[in-house]
């Protein structure tokens, strides 16, 4: 019986003494594996630092006004465009038509005809659910 | 081994009588023997060698870490973050000409991959007898993987860092330059140089006041005025009154601080802070606020410019000439000289002096740069000069030290001292220079000089600019030079609750069919600032607003306009 | 462990009561620490050289067990069998170095191994213990009848072994066959005279392989003279047991051996200096000292001349082999291919070995009911 049990314990110390190995090699591995990250984080930061670099050097205010002035169009505000208070944003006029959104502040094109007047009915339809 | 032969011998006579048995018993023994004693060296080295453990590394670090990216310069960033200079990695090349076999063949190879290089000098240096010599500094990524194809083993690349300005000649003179080993040159790379190499704080940006957008607006409008108006030089400030941070600071030529080689002295000068320039009526602001802060005169008051001015040898005139009994905010807004001299006659010289000095007009700005340019004025404050420094004349200080002595007679009346860095605070702390009222009185002077006066061409519409103009003649050889002019701009915004002062500056601005020959600061100067304030108050947060004419209307009724 | 009846008269009953189970336990224990070694030190090795990680665990393992069958296999068999085999294998091994010469492809300058299909065998293993046996029949022969000329016939056999070892070449196992043939020459009664005439050929031996044979001679030089060439491997192996201390790293924990080229096989003492530290390699010469120890005493009471110059050679190569690799690794002896018995990776020289002691257990088995005395250590106690 001692002996039976002596063997069997034996048996059981080798066993997990290889998986305590196994799970050592495993950790390893993982810790191979975080250290490689580590490093893939090091050059991803300094990558990232270029990129800032680059980014800064191609959204240069110049270039953009040059892109802007090419494709867009677009000016400096004047004053007036400038409204500091929401109390400034003239109302709606009552009678305009509104397309799609009730966001939308501009009245709605004139030209847009039959689908325009479908859509406010649409709406006006929904105010009164 | 002497052992075994030695209880060998003893046996030898032995062999005859003993059994072939036993003998290879004794002789079993003494292998016994000997493998013990074997076993027992073998133990006895092993524990020998454990002992001589190198304890240092016996505890080994197990936490993974993240390598910090490292950098022998921190970053200078504008205000807002955005990245003025940077260090980046890239590589030298090197060869060690030891190695070199044939070095008229690895000259050419190498002048075939580097065009920028000469066949002959490479040749020169790759057959001396160093064992190191630079081929060439920084090379981009391409050309370096090509030098790597050619896979000589003489070749070898330095990993070096590279200061980088990715916005380029956009505030190169604020940020400067830095040698080719990382030194900082001038600028506040020359000022912080030991703050940015500290190698503790590499990693923290050193944050500038400056905001890109407004200093691309500065630099883009003076350029263009520069162009149309054929200026040999022009500078252009832009500093929040109520802190002295330097929002914009802009001096024509400029330079890259990514290549300066063959940059020349004109364009390394700093105009706004190096440069000290005469520059006319703008002056005539300090003489008022001098005069009105020590209850010498009030807007009530006024003095007599029927005719030009006569003191010793000089003749005093009037720009536009009104040749009539002027009030203060006449004298002000039609910038009259010959009233603003009275004025400081009226204060004094030694007052004048000591006033201008408590402004910092008179000694050289604290700003964090070296490149601060002293200014200039007589050693001997005479009569004559007390009345030509009133309108500014006769005295020459930067742009920089005209922009803080502004801001502070707006500003509630406190000096700050203005600074290039970003500053935490958004209230002024400076020491009080002229009171709250004497401000106040101030701001609506300078708003009626651009509604009612000359600097006209600054009012940008909704945004309550004032401000005073400033046109001097270049001093040449001892003379003026009626054709040289210093035109200049000093507008402040918005005058009901002052924020920014702009200040622009053209040399030697010529004039044109828009202006009709003219080329006086109100001209070419004061569009410069109004194109400025209309690109860059949005950006700031400066709300345009209909102007609350109450504020002006009681001066503004003492200014009668000829028209 | 297994319950044998002591009446039950079967082979394998029979088998248990009468062979040396301290002697089995001793090989049993070398065998378990042969694998745990393994599966430390040779992921390192595998995945160095591109193979899967268990790569050489797994093949050690299927090694082990065979190795572990033949030891036992081996040992039941009777004296005159064991003979018989040695007199078979003997010119088998002989043949096969042979073909090895003629055939085999040269690796790091030298000839010995042979191509078998999966696998590569190396003939001159197996040649050790069927030589070791042989020339115990052969020398045993005089003990009965001083006619016969068995020394000088054994001379020449040990001539034809030497001449092919050298002619592979290889220096190691040429220098442990010498010493096992001269150490088996003395206890048949060779006399001391030429005993130290075989000292000096020895010596004479050793010095003209140095002058021709450049092998030879680099290991040497390598060996006086650490500056002269490359050290690598002692230097790296000395790095390690120092890095282990007393204690070791743990085990997985080393360093050092993932920069040692044959960490899993010659250098694997270096590694359990590394991982376990001084005492556990200390422990481990325990183990071998201890077989050598229980092998050769089991001979003190041997009545049999062959069993006792079989026994005798068999021990001495083992231990011999187990102390030139320690040896080595300890930087005391030049470097040579030689694996530390049951613990180095390698099939051949595994089973070479297994078939060694499997000869020993089975020409020390004996009846321990009648000679209780002849087990001192008490195995019986624990029952």
């Amino acid at each position: 019986m001692r002996k039976t049990f002596t063997f069997i314990a034996a048996i059981c110390a080798l066993m997990s003494g290889a998986a305590l190995l196994q799970l050592k090699l495993a950790v390893q591995d993982q810790a191979e594996r975080v250290a490689a990250l580590a490093d893939q984080i090091h050059e991803d930061e300094e990558s990232l630092r270029i990129l800032r670099a680059e980014f800064a050097h191609l959204t240069t205010p110049r270039s953009l006004q040059e892109q802007s002035i090419e494709n867009l169009a677009i000016m400096p505000p004047r004053p007036e465009q400038v409204l500091g208070n929401i109390d400034e944003i003239p109302f709606r006029r009552s009678d305009s038509k509104v397309d799609g959104s009730q966001s939308v502040l501009l009245p709605a094109a004139e030209e847009s005809g039959v689908n325009a007047e479908q859509d406010s009915t649409a709406k006006s339809e929904d105010q009164t659910l | 081994m002497s052992l075994a032969r030695a209880q060998s011998f003893d046996f030898h006579g032995a062999d005859e009588d003993q059994s072939p048995l036993a003998v290879a018993r004794l002789r079993l023994m003494i292998g016994v023997l000997l493998f013990m004693v074997a076993f027992g060296l073998m133990a006895v080295r092993t524990i020998e060698l454990g002992m001589t453990s190198p304890v240092a590394n016996r505890t080994a670090a197990r936490e993974i870490v993240v390598p910090p990216v490292t950098f022998a310069r921190a970053d200078i960033v504008d205000r807002n973050g955005e990245l003025l200079a940077v260090n980046l990695q890239s590589s030298s090349l090197y060869a060690n000409p030891r190695e070199v076999t044939d070095p008229i063949g690895l000259a050419k190879q190498l002048v075939d991959v580097l065009p920028g290089l000469s066949q002959a000098e490479l040749e020169q240096k790759l057959s001396s007898k160093r064992a190191f010599v630079w081929i060439k500094r920084k090379l981009t990524p391409k050309q370096k993987w090509q030098v790597n194809a050619l896979g000589d083993p003489a070749l070898n690349f330095r990993d070096e860092e590279d200061r980088l300005y990715p916005h380029g000649r956009l505030a190169s003179h604020a940020l400067g330059y830095v040698d080719v080993d990382g030194n900082g040159i001038a600028g506040v790379e020359h000022y912080f140089n030991d703050r940015l190499s500290e190698v503790e704080r590499a990693g923290e940006p050193l944050a500038l006041a400056l905001d890109v957008r407004v200093q691309y607006a500065l630099a883009d409008e003076l350029e263009a005025a520069m162009r149309a108006h054929q200026a040999i030089g022009a500078a252009g400030l832009v500093m929040d009154v109520n802190t002295g941070e330097v929002i914009a600071m802009v001096s024509m030529p400029d330079f890259d601080p990514n290549n300066i080689r063959g940059v020349g002295e004109s364009e390394r000068f700093n105009r706004v802070t190096k440069g000290v320039y005469e520059l006319g009526s703008t002056f005539k602001t300090f003489t008022f606020a001098n005069a009105l802060d020590d209850g010498i005169a009030t807007f009530e008051d006024g003095y007599d410019a029927t005719k030009p001015l006569r003191i010793s040898r000089f003749t005093i005139n009037d720009d536009h000439p009104k040749n009539r009994y002027l009030t203060l905010p006449e004298i002000f807004a039609f910038s009259s000289n010959i009233g603003t001299a009275q004025m400081a006659l009226d204060i004094g010289g030694d007052r004048q002096q000591q006033f201008l000095q408590s402004l910092g007009l008179l000694s050289p700005a604290d700003l964090e740069l070296t490149e601060v340019g002293a200014p200039m004025y007589p050693a001997t404050w005479r009569k004559v000069s007390t009345m030509t420094i009133s309108y500014g004349h006769g005295i020459a200080v930067s742009p920089v030290q005209l922009a803080t002595g502004i801001s502070s007679m707006v500003n509630g009346g406190r000096l700050n001292t203005p600074t290039l860095l970003k500053s935490r605070s958004q209230t002024s702390k400076g020491k009080p220079v002229v009171s709250p009222a004497t401000s106040r009185q101030m701001r609506q002077l300078l708003r009626l000089a651009v509604t009612k006066g000359t600097g006209g061409r600054s009012d940008a519409r909704g945004y309550r600019v004032g401000g005073k103009t400033g046109t001097a003649e270049k001093a040449v050889g001892g003379g003026y030079d009626r054709k040289a002019l210093i035109s200049s701009f000093m507008g402040v915004y918005p005058m009901d609750d002052p924020q920014y002062a702009v200040f622009a500056l053209l040399d030697e601005p010529k004039g044109t069919k828009e202006t009709f020959g003219f080329a006086s600061g109100g001209w070419v100067a004061a569009p410069v600032v109004k194109n400025v304030i209309l690109r860059t108050a949005p950006l700031l947060g400066v709300l345009p607003k209909a102007e609350d004419e109450n504020l002006y209307q009681r001066v503004a009724l003492m200014i009668e306009e000829d028209e | 462990m297994i319950a044998f009846s002591r009446s039950d008269n079967s082979l394998m009953s029979r088998w248990w009561w009468t062979v040396d189970r301290w002697m089995l336990l001793l090989i049993f224990a070398l065998t378990i620490v042969g694998i745990w070694l393994t599966l430390t030190a040779s992921p390192a090795v595998a995945e160095r050289i591109g193979l899967d990680s268990y790569h050489f665990v797994k093949k050690q393992t299927v090694f082990l067990t065979m190795g572990l069958g033949v030891v036992i296999g081996i040992s039941m068999l009777s004296t005159a069998m064991v003979r018989r085999i040695a007199i078979i294998g003997f010119p088998i091994s002989l043949l096969l170095v042979l073909l090895t010469l003629l055939i085999g492809p040269e690796i790091k300058g030298a000839t010995r191994w042979l191509p078998l299909g999966m696998f590569t065998l190396q003939p001159s293993e197996f040649l050790k213990p069927f030589f070791i046996v042989t020339t115990a029949w052969i020398l045993s022969a005089h003990f009965n009848n001083e006619e016969i000329p068995a020394k000088r016939v054994s001379f020449g056999l040990y001539g034809v072994v030497v001449g092919l070892l050298i002619l592979q070449p290889d220096f190691g196992q040429t220098v442990l066959i010498s010493a096992v043939w001269i150490a088996q020459m003395a206890l048949a009664g060779l006399p001391l005279m030429w005993l130290s005439l075989a000292g000096v050929s020895a010596l004479m031996g050793v010095g003209l392989s140095y002058a021709f044979l450049p092998h030879v001679a680099s290991r040497i030089d390598r060996f006086i003279n650490p500056a002269s060439g490359d050290t690598f491997q002692a230097d790296k192996a000395i790095e390690a047991f120092e890095s282990g201390g007393m204690l070791g790293k743990g085990p997985g924990e080393g360093a050092v051996k993932l920069n040692l080229p044959d960490a899993h096989a010659d250098y694997i003492f270096a590694v359990i200096g590394e991982e376990f530290g001084a005492v556990a390699c200390v422990m481990l010469l325990f183990l071998f000292a201890g077989v050598v120890m229980r092998g050769l005493s089991n001979l003190l009471e041997e009545e049999s001349a062959f069993r006792l110059l079989a026994v005798a050679g068999l021990i001495i190569q083992f231990g011999l082999q187990s102390l030139i690799n320690v040896g080595v690794n300890l930087a005391v002896l030049p470097s040579k291919g030689m694996t530390l018995p049951f613990v180095s990776y390698g099939g051949s020289s595994m089973l070479a070995l297994a078939i060694g002691m499997g000869m020993v257990l089975a020409l020390t088995r004996r009846n321990r009911f009648i000679q209780p005395e002849l087990d001192p250590l008490g195995w019986r106690a624990a029952e």
